[in-house]
């Protein structure tokens, strides 16, 4: 009876998804952890998946700081004795990556401004924008900090910010870069820029906004006094429609503390969802990555995984290609920013890229 | 027609058309080893159990038929509400279809059971997987 119950934990086990796999079934008991390491599952699991039109397990890009360098990893894949290193990725190596959304890259490719979908390979070169900055490096530092990809949730079509003197903004149906104001006051929008409801959402020093996308209005969503944490935090913005996330980080009471605060926007008020001491060493912590109920959040040396289902953060053994290397780890080589690969297509085609729209 | 007749752990008597007794893979083999003249005997399987997975070959061969009028709508409603049981009544089913070997049933149980731990925390899944085992023994 045993062995047939251990067929049907298998037969059910390897109907869910990797990131589900993963993060709880693994911590279920230890016949299921070693169930799921098994090389004899790992088989099974991928046969299934290829045979079905699932999805297979989402493979993770890092960027560097500088947005040189992209490393490829799969940190969800079933079995234990599957690699789960970061591996460089020298196709790209010509490409400089300033901003990431849903597994789209946007970049620059010698003078031209691209984005591109690296599991479809498809690629779009866009017309440059009207920058009043010249100086190729007066440019990266500004598309690295002050630029945004934004992808629509049915991931039929993108937005383009770039936060100068004034707001430039893309929009890939029209296919031309609008100029918008600020609000009076508000300036200096910094990077972490999600979307929900075809709204663009801002981080700022004062709080945050919001941009319709098609009204071309902004609005306050967030200001200084309904802020969700004090001064000294550092935070950044996630957004997975349709809902909104902040992961902070800062201290509470003496204590250095991450925090993952949900933004309601109907209501524009906040719910604080779960708070971690943080020991490791102090650093900023760049954009995260959401995937299928899991947040990648990387810091100077590892990634951190949280479970947003059942809110347990478990640190993965997943270290930074540097530090597998031993190589010194210079600041702009650190990993900056996450995305899961997803084919952004209609119906998810890939013949359909949203590129070639 | 020619009837089979399938033999629960209980020792109830079911008789079905063969055509629907093929359905299951397990019982196609057993008829081929032994011809159809005595009962098919199915010691893992309770009368109840039997009795669901009747219904549910019963209904989709009838869906399949030329001249059925059965929409996906009323088919996916169907399948909703047999899946729509006790936790452990679910879980007997995913015995029983993998025992019968009914593939469309298994799938269906299955990811039945797949989507309702999908986003449970560890604690919850163990909690349910130990109580039906219970339930069982």
């Amino acid at each position: 009876m045993d062995i047939l119950v251990h067929i049907i934990e298998q037969e059910v086990l390897k109907r869910l998804p990797a990131v589900a796999l993963h993060c709880r079934i693994r911590a279920v008991c230890r016949q299921w952890r070693d169930l799921v390491d098994s090389p004899g599952f790992a088989k099974f699991y991928s046969t299934y998946h290829s045979k079905s039109k699932h999805l297979p397990p989402p493979r993770v890009l890092g960027i560097t700081r500088n947005g040189e360098d992209i490393y490829n990893c799969n940190p969800f894949v079933v079995g234990s004795e599957a690699p789960k290193d970061w591996v460089h990725q020298d196709v790209y190596s010509h490409i400089r990556v300033f901003s990431t959304c849903g597994g789209l890259l946007l970049g620059m490719m010698g003078d031209d401004y691209v984005v591109l979908n690296p599991l479809t390979r498809a690629l779009k070169v866009l017309p440059p924008p009207p920058l009043k900055a010249v100086s190729r490096a007066v440019v990266y530092i500004l598309l690295r900090l002050h630029s945004a990809l934004v992808l629509e949730p049915s991931m039929q079509r993108y937005w383009i910010c770039i936060a100068e003197e004034r707001l430039h903004v893309y929009d890939s149906r029209s296919g031309v870069w609008d100029q918008v104001d600020y609000l009076p006051g508000w300036s200096h929008l910094i990077y972490g820029v999600g979307m929900a409801n075809s709204k663009a959402y801002f981080n700022s020093n004062q709080g945050i906004l919001s941009f319709n996308m098609e009204e071309m209005r902004w609005s306050i969503e967030w200001s200084s006094s309904n802020r969700p944490m004090g001064a000294g935090w550092a935070n950044w913005v996630v957004t997975t429609a349709p809902q909104f996330f902040i992961v902070a980080i800062g201290a509470d009471r003496g204590v250095v503390k991450m925090m993952l605060i949900r933004l309601d926007c109907a209501s524009k008020r906040f719910v604080k969802e779960a708070s971690f001491p943080y020991n490791e060493d102090y650093h900023l912590i760049p954009p995260a990555c959401f995937y299928e109920g899991t947040f990648m959040i990387p810091d100077k040396s590892k990634v951190f995984f949280l479970d947003y289902e059942c809110i347990q953060m478990f640190i993965s053994s997943l270290a930074h290609p540097f530090m597998i290397n031993k190589f010194s780890i210079k600041q702009y080589k650190t990993l900056f920013k996450l995305t899961a690969l997803k084919e952004c297509g209609r119906n998810g085609r890939v013949d359909h890229d949203i590129l070639s729209l | 027609m020619v009837k089979v007749t399938l033999k629960s752990a209980e020792g109830d008597v079911f008789e079905v058309d063969e055509e629907l007794a093929l359905e299951s893979l397990m019982v196609k083999n057993m008829i081929e080893d032994v011809g159809l003249d005595s009962a098919i005997s199915l010691p893992n399987v309770s009368s109840t159990i039997l009795a669901k997975v009747i219904e549910y070959i019963k209904f989709h061969m009838d869906a399949q038929k030329d001249g059925s009028k059965k929409t996906s709508e009323e088919i996916k409603a169907f399948d909703d509400d047999f899946v729509n049981v006790g936790i452990p009544t679910l879980f007997e089913m995913v015995l029983a279809s993998n025992y019968l070997n009914v593939k469309s049933l298994l799938s269906l149980t299955c990811n039945t059971v797949a989507n309702m731990i999908k986003t449970k925390p560890p604690a919850e899944v163990k909690e349910m997987f130990t109580s039906a085992k219970q339930a069982k023994a």
